[in-house]
């Protein structure tokens, strides 16, 4: 298991107060740069301790996806904590915007990573309620799953995504095991999350392989079952 | 550069952490983004591209932080209200010879 990398509130407290703050533009032209120590005397709940610590978020997220194993998920990130995402913001708004800012961070993996994050917490969204669920899909949506890096098939992943966590049933984790000469396969080779939604009588699709030791998002097939199943 | 939208930022600060990150902070824009970057010569004046067209222009960027930017791959942007963290993005940086820029319309 990966170890949680989270940053404590006191961690976060040490970083801000050895941040320099150098003010800028033409408002502030001849201003010295302080210490973050001095802005803290001066306001406690300042944004800049309020964008370091949500920083500091994204890159322990971030380091933490890129340190995964092959048998670990986000779920893993999650689940150590099931309130961390709380204990780590505090609001509603600040998790989406976490959440938010992962889409536009992931680069390469984003795809992955947004449709983790989906599924990993999407038990911990239903139950904080649908204020908490709402923000994050509109994080997903408006902010930046499909902005920044992200290549046109991976906001199409994230979009697909968001249908998957707007749905009213999720089907537990297909195993595939590959059969050779009759017997049973031993080594996980594929998995396949569905989700289908009722009200808009659409079915997602999510396919994982292995790929040199990780599970990766391979395809994601977002359905219209009133469609002949064609898939769109 | 007629189609360009960029706005010039008078007030806003970069933050340097204790391992070297720095951050730019400053008031919201509410652009959407898409392949967030700053271009940057080293000199007064820097552009936030958030997307392929708007942006903002840092203008006047502290000189004892100058350097630093120069030699940064990427920044932590972080947009506020007030005391709000509003966004909070990753732009890379894009380091260039001589702004090819006419800041002196701009800025008016």
């Amino acid at each position: 298991m990966t170890e949680r990398i989270i940053p404590s509130d006191q961690e976060l407290l040490e970083e801000m107060k050895r941040t320099t703050v150098y003010p800028s533009g033409s408002e502030n032209i001849g201003k010295e740069p302080v210490t973050g120590e001095k802005v803290l005397e001066q306001d406690k709940d300042s944004k800049l301790y309020k964008g370091i610590r949500v920083a500091a978020g994204i890159t322990a997220f971030l380091t933490y996806c890129s340190m995964m194993g092959p048998d670990e998920s986000i779920a893993d990130y999650v689940n150590q904590d099931p309130t961390w995402l709380n204990q780590m913001f505090g609001t509603a708004g600040e998790v989406t915007l976490f959440l938010g800012s992962i889409a536009v961070a992931g680069g390469k993996h984003t795809q992955e990573i947004v449709s983790d994050v989906a599924k990993a917490t999407k038990e911990y969204f239903q139950e904080e309620g649908p204020k908490l669920k709402e923000g994050f899909v509109k994080s997903l949506v408006n902010a930046r799953a499909g902005g920044a890096k992200l290549s046109k098939r991976a906001k199409s992943y994230a979009k697909r995504t968001i249908e998957a966590i707007k749905g009213d049933k999720t089907e537990e984790f297909s195993i595939y095991r590959p059969r050779e000469n009759g017997e049973e396969g031993v080594e996980l080779d594929t998995k396949i999350v569905t989700t289908t939604n009722k009200k808009k009588d659409t079915k997602t699709e999510a396919t994982y392989k292995m790929d040199n030791g990780n599970l990766r998002l391979s395809t994601v097939l977002f359905e219209k079952m009133k469609n002949g199943g064609k898939n769109v | 550069m007629s189609d360009l939208d960029f706005s010039p930022l008078n007030n806003f600060m970069i933050a340097e952490g204790s391992k070297g990150q720095l951050y730019v902070f400053m008031e919201a824009k509410g652009e959407n983004l898409e392949a967030p970057h700053i271009v940057y010569d080293g000199k007064e004046h820097a552009i936030l591209f958030m997307n392929e067209s708007s942006g903002v222009i840092l203008d006047y960027i502290n000189p004892e932080v100058r350097k630093k930017l120069a030699n940064s791959r990427e920044v932590v942007v972080v947009e506020t209200i007030l005391e709000d963290v509003k966004k909070t993005y990753y732009a890379s940086m894009k380091f260039v010879k001589e702004l090819d820029f006419d800041f002196s319309g701009a800025l008016q």
